[in-house]
């Protein structure tokens, strides 16, 4: 019951989608669109395994008064609050687009637009010309970028075009060989996973 | 050049104060960590997490019970319920070996998805690696047989099984790995380029929209 069932149940679950794909009769059947939406209501009742670890991470915070326990009192303030009125109102609601378009989006896209001064750090020491692996690095990003900026343009004209070609021709060449080996893999793993010899999702779950 | 902030008490000055607000409290990191930017990470995560649990359940929770448990009767829309229920026992050590149920349906959808629907794109990138030598000019030729080369060169990198000491598979693997790490390099230098367009367009909002700078 423990193991077994759950390794069953992954086989017909691979099964289902396998032979909806390539039967007709039995995609017939709509095994695949049910099979969809219970994943969807699965992965919709999961949202909630996040909110109780938020919920217990931040409340043993505030219990103990860690450092900085008051951000913790505000998260969880913001997030249930937010997550009611997103019930109450749905997400179309006036009130809960609001603080969507004018809050949580700014300061979404701010926090990812402030990952480029740390990239940029990042790219000095991951290409620092050490070897000649990294100088090979160093130069395709800097072709990239260079003639993607205006400034690579006012430098030398043709720099737009040189940057094209490496991404058409080199880039192109290794993404592919690079995708193909993730494909292989892919179905190596999906395989071993259907057939129960890639367990490792199952977890320690205490030993048993 | 002079200064023009829009009204924080109207409709439209509001919105713009917020998010101007925001993005200003997140930037304050750049001089170093404080409690300012922390206390925007935490209501940003909050925000995040808590916009999840309104979305996921009316547009995949609520539809099956209205529609297809009540509306239509299908009773069997309770075992997804059940299952996704199963996986707070995790939080419960003598039974959290429930929560593996629907891990496993979740599993098994993703291998077989993998098998049934990635044979065919799979495929098309194979058959696409089989460029036409034959261009109309000569240039096209030529970028054509390197594409060639170095797709070829890049798959025999990825070969483990062969050893590399004969010189030719050598050559091949050390091209291979220049051609890697070319399409690596590139690949950095577009996630740099994205970062930097969203950090300008952030300041184009601050200097124009809420300080009306760039009118």
């Amino acid at each position: 019951m423990r193991k077994e069932f759950p390794m069953l149940l992954t086989v017909v679950a691979a099964l289902t989608v396998i032979l909806s794909q390539f039967f007709f009769h039995i995609a017939e059947w709509n095994l695949m669109d049910v099979l969809d939406k219970w994943l969807n209501v699965m992965w919709g009742i999961a949202i909630g395994l996040g909110i109780v670890n938020l919920s217990v991470v931040h409340g043993k915070k505030i219990m103990r008064r860690a450092p900085g326990f008051y951000n913790s009192v505000v998260l969880l303030a913001i997030l249930y609050v937010y997550a009611i009125l997103g019930l109450w109102t749905t997400t179309q609601g006036y009130y809960h687009a609001w603080i969507f378009d004018n809050v949580y989006a700014p300061l979404d896209s701010t926090v990812f637009g402030l990952v480029a001064f740390f990239i940029t750090t990042a790219a000095y020491r991951a290409f620092k010309v050490r070897t000649w692996e990294a100088t090979v690095m160093l130069l395709a990003g800097m072709i990239l970028l260079l003639g993607s900026a205006p400034i690579g343009e006012a430098i030398w004209a043709d720099w737009a075009h040189l940057r094209q070609w490496f991404l058409d021709i080199p880039n192109a060449a290794g993404m592919r060989g690079i995708v193909l080996g993730i494909y292989l893999g892919g179905f190596a793993t999906a395989l071993r996973v259907m057939l129960g010899l890639e367990r490792a999702w199952m977890g320690a779950m205490g030993g048993r | 050049m002079s200064f023009d902030f829009p009204s924080l008490l109207s409709a439209d000055g509001a919105p713009v104060w917020a998010a101007a607000l925001c993005t200003l409290a997140i930037w304050t990191f750049l001089i170093r960590d404080n409690p300012i930017y922390r206390l925007a990470e935490h209501v940003m995560v909050a925000l995040a997490a808590g916009w999840g649990v309104g979305y996921y359940y009316y547009s995949y929770i609520h539809p099956v019970i209205t529609e297809e448990l009540i509306g239509q009767g299908r009773w069997f829309y309770i075992i997804p319920i059940i299952l996704g229920l199963f996986l707070y026992t995790r939080f419960i050590p003598s039974v959290s070996w429930l929560a593996r149920y629907p891990m496993s349906a979740y599993i098994g959808y993703g291998a077989g998805y993998y098998l049934a629907f990635n044979a065919k794109p799979f495929l098309s990138q194979v058959t696409a690696s089989f460029v036409s030598f034959s261009q109309p000019a000569f240039t096209g030729t030529l970028n054509q047989i390197v594409f060639f080369i170095c797709i070829l060169a890049s798959l025999v990198y990825f070969f483990f099984t062969i050893s590399k000491e004969r010189p030719a598979m050598g050559y091949a693997s050390q091209l291979g790995k220049i051609v890697i790490l070319i399409a690596l390099g590139a690949h950095f230098g577009n996630t740099v380029l994205y970062r930097y367009n969203l950090f300008l367009g952030r300041l184009s909002y601050v200097l124009g929209e809420w300080m009306g700078l760039l009118q």
